[in-house]
């Protein structure tokens, strides 16, 4: 039995089936505030919702619309080796309501990892704060985020497996469950197989699927993913995306999604966040109302090409600069 | 009754990863003698050895035919007939366990300083520059220049060859100690602290895992310097000690006995080498 999709059907390695096998599987995913022009009418989400047995029925619209990350004026600076302080970025204001999927997006070294690292308690601002569940982010908040990094942080001493249950280990967790769950979210990314490998001799993009196995295992209700399948073919990326939302559609999870692949963005997200270069603020905030499932009809239909079409002018007249 | 289990990580979890059985036992031994005999480490070891005893067989045709009846150059016949006996004279093996217990000690201490230290330096960033140029500095002295000094200090005996051997161990194993904490990189310790960790789970998971086939190429050398320098200490001013009955019979010109005692001291050298090699090897197996 799975633990990370209790209510849905085993999803069996997030590498079998094509794109459109795993985009019809994909369960309805709560907008929020749905779209008038998507043809979803409200009460059916709410309906999908609460019917699951994974809802709690006393969860009402309140709930749902409550915002899990609130990030206030914030403003990162880097030190220089000369001694020179860098923004990185600058007053960026933005919340995040529960089970939403927001992407950032923006151009090279224009921040989004800086963003990221804040918001995961990693990193510092040099002023505003971010709050999680209304509480302060000072620290890691391990028991709420998992982080994917863009560099996989994979440890090259330890196998597959063992590289997963770090993340368990850390919070003390017996050893028997702790391989059971770290064998189910290998099984999840498809690397089940090679449990017992190193990473050095797993490719590029099954290393990438190794850092998100690890971010599954820990069952956070909050993912920070930097660019988790940058590695990857388009094919492949878009599987593993809606796979991956799929699983944390399930849980009810939140995430905050980086990658440059505008295709992925519109195909993922709820909110895209575009940001700008140096220092990075935001530029524009794009809703991406397309009703879900999400399959490759919707992102190539007219509304998901026009958001497409909209980001790329948005990040092209960004990298002019 | 499941016959076939749903999932792979299920029939895993049933099963369980397929191990070797480890060297030690039967079953093991077998499959790694049977491996052996197979494949490329047989050639390897047949032609290592094969080259020792065809050295030896060279040395003993040059010793025979162009220096017979020489005092200094016994062939190697004589030394393994008449030489090693004198690894049961009066003496002899209460003298090599003197030196072996003093170099165990002297190593301990050298890698307890060199460890302690080399990681503090590492650790703290703006030291690291500085203690690498004073190690080097340090290493590149002459260090029988300080040895009158030491005897000063410890007077002839075990004192100052521990010392003796402390100073010449100490130093590669500081330095790669050092090199090795200081060049861990940002991105295992930040996961570790994301995934919830704190300093002490940082440096037990991510610093000294990464720093340790750094420390281990440190502790290969300084095993073989800090021996170094205990034989040194005994050669020069010792009244016990292996070193000190070499020169004892080089003196007295018992020259098979010399060779004898050499030799063993080259084995035992080699000896602790190839287990440092060996625990080197087993340690870091995941760099491939
Ligand atoms: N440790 C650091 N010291 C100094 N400057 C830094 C540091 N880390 C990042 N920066 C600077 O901050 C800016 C933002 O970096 P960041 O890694 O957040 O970019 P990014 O949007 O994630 O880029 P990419 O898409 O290439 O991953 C860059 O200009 C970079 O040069
Ligand atoms: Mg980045």
């Amino acid at each position: 039995m799975s633990l990370f999709h209790p209510t849905g059907p085993r999803v069996g390695s997030l590498l079998s089936g094509s794109i459109r096998q795993a985009a019809m599987t994909v369960a309805r995913r709560d907008h929020g505030t749905p779209s008038e022009s998507d043809g979803a009418p409200a009460s059916t989400v709410v309906e999908a919702r609460t019917s699951g047995p994974s809802a709690a029925p006393s969860l009402g619209p309140s709930f749902r619309s409550s915002e899990v990350i609130r990030v206030e004026h914030l403003a990162v600076s880097y030190r220089r080796s000369d001694g020179a302080e860098v923004r990185a970025v600058e007053d960026v204001s933005f919340s995040v309501r529960e089970g939403e999927f927001v992407t950032l997006i923006g151009p090279s070294g224009c921040g989004k990892t800086s963003l990221l690292r804040v918001m995961g308690g990693l990193l510092r601002p040099a002023a505003g704060q971010v709050y999680v569940n209304d509480v302060l982010v000072k620290g890691p908040m391990p028991d709420a985020i998992a982080y994917v990094f863009q560099d996989f942080a994979l440890f090259p001493w330890r196998t597959a497996r063992a590289n997963v249950e770090i993340a368990l280990q850390l919070k003390r967790v017996p050893r028997g469950e702790r391989r059971r769950r770290a064998l189910d979210a290998l099984d999840m990314v498809g690397l089940a197989e090679v449990a017992d490998r190193f990473p050095r001799e797993l490719s590029g993009g099954m290393q990438q699927r190794l850092a998100v196995a690890r971010a599954l295992v820990s069952n956070c209700g909050i993912l920070l993913l930097d660019e988790p399948f940058g590695a990857l073919d388009e094919q492949t990326r878009l599987v593993l995306g809606v796979q991956l939302s799929q699983l944390l559609e399930s849980a009810g999870r939140t995430i905050v999604f980086v990658t440059h692949s505008l295709q992925e963005a519109v195909f993922l997200s709820d909110r895209i966040l575009v940001l700008s270069h140096q220092p990075c603020r935001i530029k524009k905030t794009v809703e991406v109302p397309l009703p879900r499932p999400r399959g490759p009809d919707q992102v190539k239909s007219p509304a998901g090409q026009r958001i497409e079409a909209e980001l790329f002018q948005l990040l092209y007249r960004e990298s002019l600069v | 009754m499941r016959i076939r289990p749903a999932s792979l990580a299920e029939a895993y979890v049933e099963v369980g990863p397929v191990r070797r059985a480890p060297w030690w036992s039967p079953a093991g031994g077998r499959a790694r003698l049977r491996g052996a005999l197979r494949g490329r480490r047989l050639r390897v070891f047949l032609l290592r050895w094969a080259t020792v005893l065809a050295l030896i067989g060279v040395y003993e045709a040059i010793t025979r035919l162009f220096f017979a009846g020489s005092l200094f150059l016994p062939p190697a016949s004589e030394i393994f007939t008449r030489g090693m006996g004198v690894f049961v004279e009066e003496g002899v093996p209460e003298a090599l366990q003197t030196t072996a217990v003093e170099y165990g000690i002297a190593f301990a201490v050298a890698t307890l300083i060199g460890l302690s230290c080399g990681a503090a330096l590492g650790a703290i960033p703006g030291a690291r520059g500085v203690g690498r140029d004073l190690l080097q500095v340090l290493m590149a002295l002459p260090q029988i220049a300080i040895y009158p000094i030491i005897i000063l200090f410890f007077g002839i005996g075990p004192g100052a060859k521990i010392v003796f051997g402390v100073t010449h161990g100490v130093f590669p194993i500081m330095l790669s100690t050092m090199s090795g904490v200081g060049e861990v990189e940002e991105t295992l310790p930040r996961a570790i602290r994301a995934m919830g960790g704190g300093w002490v789970a940082v440096t037990w998971r991510a610093v000294l895992p990464s720093a340790l086939p750094s420390v281990l190429t440190g502790l290969r050398v300084g095993a073989k310097t800090c021996l170094l320098g205990v034989l040194l200490a005994e050669l020069l001013s010792s009244v016990n000690g292996t070193g000190a009955l070499v020169m004892m019979y080089s003196a007295n010109g018992r020259i098979p006995q010399l060779y004898a005692l050499t030799l063993g001291i080259c084995v035992g050298a080699f000896a602790v080498n190839t287990l440092m090699t060996v625990v080197e090897r087993r340690l870091t197996r995941w760099r491939g």
